[in-house]
């Protein structure tokens, strides 16, 4: 028996104005002219709701780049889908977010690139600090669940106390400081984005000094990064089991990066039900479960918990999709993260970085 | 994603923006057949607390 996927992960758009150096999107961008229609995702919506799906998160790119996102918000909410908006907020100006919350909205995920102008622009590749610390006032004046993430990396935790001062002035219910996570873009720029050992420990220490003072006002949210693991992490609450993910073509994936791995046939929404592709398509299948599993997951009694880690991570880092996450300090290969960890030093010297390429 | 079940998801489905958290327990007292709505005051009071520290719900 499999169990229904709970949420709906739409990349409704590979297109964005911000060029952010850890972006998760894959290196081969979809471009505008092959994204699927506003009426295309509406019933994709209406499937995904049928299938059991409870949330809708409409991300990109840059979602606010598609001029339907109105009606796809409006689509999720007839569909009966709780409706997230995960955004930059580039491009949204003050009219149109008040009508995206009239369409239905829910919830909004402002995210943030750092606390100040200058580091801000240099990590996104582009102008909208300011723009966005003004967009969150707007959004807090209005009815919408609201989260401010921010990814934290080496470039820009040594100020993470400012940081966190700065997101409780915008006052959200919820905030994310998500480390960046070496899929994509930040693979590349892994190097100059993994933290220090001190650095890690100070970041854990003021989450914890923020949440005592926010308690009951800002819930915060952050998990040490799997690199500083002991195990890896529920990647996508295992494979094929609560999550599915539609890219702007269409394509449905078991997982953001899933594209990555060798031999992968994804399905697509233009051509198959949402129920075939969830219950059917061999991308979902492959490592569905634990049959799949290696030693030293296959016995290992964490084997339901975190099955196995992410699939994505274990084949960029070992070539084998179906390997144990080296990320887990149970697995054969994990000198490849105790390396990569010794790489995290301070920087003596100004750090360049390969920035995310436009869609096209 | 928070799973809820029993009077935990009866007392969410009973929070809209309108009810005081006083009607809700008068709500469940009677649909409880409860004699004394002191212990159900308790809990809910406590079970909406520890959903605000989540920040799922909000109240006064």
């Amino acid at each position: 028996m499999i169990a229904n996927p709970l949420a709906l992960i739409a990349e409704i758009t590979h297109r964005c104005p911000l060029h952010c150096v850890y972006c998760s999107n894959p290196l081969r961008l979809v471009t505008a002219k092959a994204e699927l229609s506003t009426e295309e995702w509406v019933r994709v919506f209406r499937e995904a709701a049928g299938l059991g799906v409870l949330h809708l998160h409409l991300t990109g790119g840059e979602p606010a780049a598609r001029t339907d996102l109105e009606d796809l918000i409006a689509g999720g909410r007839r569909a009966g889908l709780y409706t997230n908006l995960i955004t930059s907020g580039m491009g949204l100006s003050e009219p149109r977010l008040a009508r995206l919350v009239e369409a239905g909205l829910d919830h909004i995920q402002l995210s943030f690139q750092d606390s100040k102008d200058g580091p801000a622009r240099w990590i996104a590749g582009a102008k909208g600090h300011a723009y966005k610390a003004v967009l969150a006032q707007k959004i807090r004046q209005l009815r919408v669940a609201f989260t401010v993430n921010l990814v934290v990396h080496r470039q820009n935790l040594d100020h993470i106390e400012e940081m966190l001062d700065f997101i409780e002035q915008l006052q959200p219910e919820r905030v994310e400081i998500a480390h960046a996570q070496y899929y994509g873009w930040a693979l590349k720029n892994r190097d100059t984005l993994i933290p220090t050992p001190q650095q890690l420990e100070n970041c854990l220490r003021a989450v914890e000094a923020a949440q005592l003072r926010l308690a009951g006002k800002v819930r915060i949210d952050c998990v040490v990064p799997d690199y500083y693991a002991r195990y890896p992490k529920a990647c996508m609450g295992g494979w094929g089991r609560r999550l599915m993910l539609i890219d702007p073509s269409g394509q449905a994936l078991p997982c953001h990066a899933a594209g990555v791995i060798p031999g992968m046939k994804f399905a697509n929404v233009r051509e198959h039900s949402l129920e075939w592709i969830w219950r059917e398509s061999e991308a979902f299948q492959r490592f569905r479960g634990t049959d799949w599993m290696p030693e030293p997951c296959r016995s290992c009694e964490r084997s339901v918990d975190d099955f196995g880690g992410c699939r994505c991570q274990a084949f960029l880092l070992t070539g084998d999709a179906a390997a144990t996450d080296p990320v887990c300090s149970l697995s054969p290969d994990h000198h490849l993260i105790e390396t990569a960890r010794l790489s995290a030093k301070p920087d003596s010297a100004p750090v360049s970085w390969l920035y995310r390429i436009n869609a096209g | 994603m928070i799973g809820l079940q029993g009077t935990g998801q009866t007392i969410v489905e009973l929070c809209d923006g309108r009810r005081t958290v006083q009607e809700i327990v008068a709500t469940l007292t009677e649909r409880y057949n409860a004699a004394d709505p002191t212990r159900i005051t308790e809990d809910v009071y406590a079970f909406l607390a520890s959903l605000q520290q989540k920040r799922i719900v909000d109240f006064e």
